[in-house]
């Protein structure tokens, strides 16, 4: 079976002198270690491991769980991806959002947005589209992709450049599946009549 | 991010051997200082 690739944002804390160059999460408090895969895990199972009470809602679990919503995420596909980060904003000149292509592998959620993975691996970094963006963007940019041992890559060739390590796991649009299906009930109705 | 929608499938996919990206990076090795000759002492 063929690696999953799929699209994602982080976020980068320079003022953070703990955190660094590193690739965050965006959500969880995730740390994505450079030149290594990223081992998902939820947090009732860490809090099961370190001897901590778990709540009944959260059972101690590998990551992902399909009834949970840890594990690494990523959109399926680039304009989502994209869509996202138009949508966020740096907050100031210390703090950035980037976005690139993951590798995923290990134990696989699949919803219709994006998938939930055991193990992931940036395999590159998206250039910023708009041309005006400073140069204090780039050099940052720059510096992580050069910290994880990633390239810099336009988002028009980002996809063909992820595809050349996996693949896409999207899964089929409900319509076009729900017209298979019909198709498949009617097919009768192309039968030619039996003659008495 | 975080998905609002319902799975729609678990898969298992193995590890993937591709080298060098998914091996981690080797360590950078130690700088050697250049060995110090003796400075003779004129006398």
């Amino acid at each position: 079976m063929i690696p999953a690739v799929g699209y994602r944002l982080w976020r980068v804390d320079r003022a953070d002198g703990w955190t660094g160059t590193h690739l965050q999460s965006l959500v969880a408090e995730t740390l994505w270690p450079p030149r290594d895969r990223l081992v998902a895990a939820c947090s009732a199972w860490l809090a099961h491991r370190r001897g901590r009470p778990v709540g009944r809602s959260a059972p101690p679990h590998v990551s992902p769980a399909p009834e949970c919503s840890c594990g690494a995420h990523a959109f399926h596909d680039l304009r989502q991806m994209l869509r996202q980060a138009d949508e966020l904003e740096s907050p100031d000149a210390d703090r950035f959002v980037f976005g690139g292509a993951v590798l995923c592998w290990g134990r696989v959620v699949i919803h219709p947005e994006g998938i939930r993975a055991q193990y992931a691996r940036p395999l590159a970094l998206c250039r910023p589209r708009d041309r005006e963006v400073s140069l204090v963007v780039q050099r940052n940019l720059r510096e992580v992709a050069d910290a994880y041992a990633v390239p810099l890559i336009e988002a028009d060739h980002l996809v063909a450049y992820a595809h050349e390590f996996g693949t896409s796991y999207r899964p089929e649009p409900q319509r076009v599946r729900l017209l298979g299906r019909a198709r498949e009930a009617l097919g009768w109705l192309r039968w030619p009549r039996r003659r008495p | 991010m975080g998905w609002t929608s319902k799975p729609i499938k678990t898969i298992e996919i193995p590890e993937p051997a591709f080298e060098p990206l998914l091996t981690p990076g080797p360590a950078p090795e130690p700088q050697r200082e250049p060995e110090r000759q003796p400075v003779p002492i004129e006398r």
